[in-house]
């Protein structure tokens, strides 16, 4: 039996969804952005997070769109192997943990990853990885906000463009309010709904499927699904986990909750974060294999696993996933919003001004990235017409290539700024092209080797011997004397 | 209507640009949009033929395709069906997405059916996908480079954090005991 694909909720029912959460989380940004006065409150979000809140942070910014909407469509077109592949995703997060502490404990008044390369590896090492930082951050920002749209249509017939607007305007509000604290604050419960709700979704739709049904049709009409020698799904393989490890590694989303964690938070949070997170892509994956055997039809792949839970679970499952969904979207969207407009002020503009900029400008900066990045992935989504993989893959091979620069940065004094650049330029360029010529599922592998290889030559031809004690820099984002008077300015009203 | 209060928040003149900005893409939410997005909102005008957009592709190393084909006026559901007559694709969206095949030819056909079930039109010409997925020999290649790759980078992070703590140790040690000999 083949079941017809058509949205499960009414438009009505998903604008009074969209209306409902869209004020609760910009509510929730304004309470929590009350405490958000000084730039080190809005950015770092006073450097004291916890245990539960740096945990609930890690899950919910990683458990993104992509998760949700990714997971199925790797499991429906590259079968077991896609929806494994997808959960060594998690293996980025367990490496990260032990790295948080490092970072913490190296920089303890640090706001981004691009100022560890600037510190550690000066110029030739800050611009390509400036470059790189700044794509993947809007490819990634992009990719979500269609997300947004194609979930909304998926379920609901709301029209991509203004489902995908809300998203992005919601988003944007909160966390130009609220800032870090809205951020974390929001994560914490955007983690306990989105995990609540996808153990909710498992159970229902285990109890509507059978999986040695699943299993003898899939083995039948989609033999290549089920298949242990699927030749692009085994290549796909590592190069998802490479990819994983290149977009925490090198990402300001996840070093900006490790500069905001107290310090000995991080390892463990990141370690949590990851175990919670490993199941979540195997029953989203499960979502994707069981469409071909259940006959759903799929037109569009990225939108399986929402479509097939709805079409299953009826209204209410429909009504679940739309909020699973849109709690996944919002939680990433807001931590890349939040963490590259840190990025922008503190690696773009700061340095390019003359003078030092008191907190109070650089929260303002801040705000004023936050809506230009907003603007940015609107006006991107609105046009783009490819699938999330195709758009968030080409950011793989870049990313991929920041990986040795990265860890071998953290520990190793010999690691020296000719070889982070070769890494990085020679890493990015033979992965680009192998995206181009064989496709985007050995990109991020290629990448991440070439770079290793360059890394490794850099290193040979000219060591360093780097003191570590100089990352912690000098006193340059302690609060200055401007600081404090505009922060007495605020409080005094 | 004002945003934030004196006393509150801080609420300078800068507020103006983004509260203007913030307006406008409220505005640009509810006006309507010309860009070209995902949804099946441009599908090509409604033809008494069914076509499929492409009946050749090229060569899939991967085992799956998309199909495309022009809407019907009076259509309330697609039937797409490979060369077995076995349906892949039944729905209101004239695409149709369809994953895990085999090596081979896969031949395609697509028919449109009104609300009473009754066909009005089958696809003229046939959509012929070939498949052949990459050789095995390099995708254990690329999976044993992927391991390497894996175990370099696990190797290099245990060692590194293990130097890491044993440097902080030493540090702490040598701290302690010029503390005490200060003493």
């Amino acid at each position: 039996m083949i079941i017809a694909a058509a949205p499960v909720l009414s438009p009505s029912a998903g604008y009074v969804m969209l209306v409902l959460f869209g004020v609760l989380w910009i509510g929730l940004g304004i309470w929590w952005g009350r405490r958000a006065k000084s730039y080190d409150g809005f950015a770092v979000a006073g450097r004291n997070v916890g245990l539960a809140l740096g945990t609930a942070t890690a899950v919910a910014t990683w458990i993104t769109s992509n998760t949700t909407m990714l997971a199925p469509q790797f499991a429906l077109q590259w079968g077991l192997w896609g929806a494994l592949g997808y959960a060594t995703a998690s293996f980025g997060l367990f490496a990260f943990a032990p790295m948080s502490g490092r970072i913490r404990k190296l920089m303890p008044t640090g706001y981004t990853a691009v100022e560890f390369i600037r510190r550690r590896y000066g110029m030739a090492g800050t611009i390509p990885f400036l470059i790189i930082s700044l794509f993947y951050a809007i490819i990634w920002l992009i990719t979500m906000s269609m997300a947004g749209g194609k979930l909304l249509f998926v379920l609901s017939g709301i029209p991509y463009e203004v489902g995908m607007t809300v998203v992005v305007v919601v988003c944007v509000l909160y966390t130009l309010f609220g800032g870090m604290y809205a951020v974390i604050g929001t994560d914490f419960i955007q983690s306990i709904i989105i995990l609540v709700g996808l153990v909710v979704v498992a159970v229902a739709v285990l109890m509507h499927v059978d999986i040695a049904d699943v299993h003898q049709e899939l083995s039948v009409e989609r033999p290549m699904l089920l298949s242990v020698f699927f030749p692009a799904a085994i290549m796909s393989l590592f190069n998802n986990m490479l990819f994983s490890f290149g977009e925490i590694f090198h990402s300001n989303v996840w070093w900006s909750r490790a500069f905001a964690m107290r310090e000995g938070v991080g390892p463990k949070a990141y370690a949590l974060g990851g175990l919670l997170w490993l199941p979540v892509p195997i029953v989203a994956g499960f979502l994707g294999l069981a469409a071909p055997a259940l006959g759903i039809g799929i037109s569009q792949p990225d939108t399986v696993g929402p479509l097939v839970a709805a079409t299953l679970l009826g209204t209410g499952g429909a009504m679940l996933v739309f909020v699973v969904v849109f709690c996944s979207l919002a939680s990433s969207i807001d931590s890349l919003l939040a963490a590259t407009s840190d990025l922008i002020v503190n690696d773009i503009v700061e340095p390019v001004l003359p003078g030092r900029a008191g907190s109070q400008a650089k929260r303002r900066w801040s705000a004023i990235a936050i809506v230009l990045l907003g603007v940015l992935a609107w006006s991107a989504a609105l046009t783009s017409s490819g699938t999330l993989a195709e758009v968030l893959f080409s950011a793989g091979p870049l990313v991929g290539s920041c990986i040795w620069p990265i860890v071998c940065g953290l520990y190793y004094r010999r690691a020296s700024p000719l070889a982070a650049a070769l890494a990085m330029v020679f890493g990015s360029a033979v992965g680009l092209t192998v995206y181009f010529t064989i496709g985007w599922f050995v990109a991020s592998l290629v990448g991440a080797a070439v770079s290793g290889l360059f890394f490794l030559i850099g290193t040979w031809i000219s060591p360093d011997d780097f003191d570590f004690d100089s990352l912690a820099g000098t006193s340059d984002e302690l609060p200055t004397e401007q600081d404090e008077f505009e922060l007495a300015g605020v409080e005094q009203g | 209507m004002r945003i934030c209060h004196e006393g509150k928040w801080s609420c300078n003149d800068w507020m103006h640009f983004p509260t203007l900005l913030l307006t406008l893409l409220l505005l640009c939410q509810v006006s309507p949009v010309s860009g070209k997005g995902p949804s099946v909102d441009n599908r090509p005008p409604a033809t008494a033929e069914l076509k499929f957009a492409k009946t050749a592709f090229e060569r899939s190393r991967a085992g799956y395709v998309g199909l495309e084909w022009n809407t019907l006026e009076a259509a309330a559901e697609y039937v797409v069906t490979d060369q077995r007559g076995q349906a892949v694709y039944r729905g209101t969206v004239p695409i149709a997405f369809v994953s895990g095949l085999p090596d081979g030819q896969h031949t395609f056909w697509v028919s449109a059916t009104d609300a009473d079930g009754e066909v009005l039109a089958v696809a003229t010409e046939p959509a012929i996908l070939n498949v052949q997925h990459w050789p095995l020999s390099l995708a254990l290649s690329l999976f044993g480079v992927g391991l390497l790759v894996f175990l370099t980078l696990v190797a290099i992070l245990f060692f590194g954090a293990r130097q890491a703590t044993q440097r902080d140790r030493q540090l702490a040690a040598s701290d302690a005991a010029a503390g005490e000999a200060s003493e």
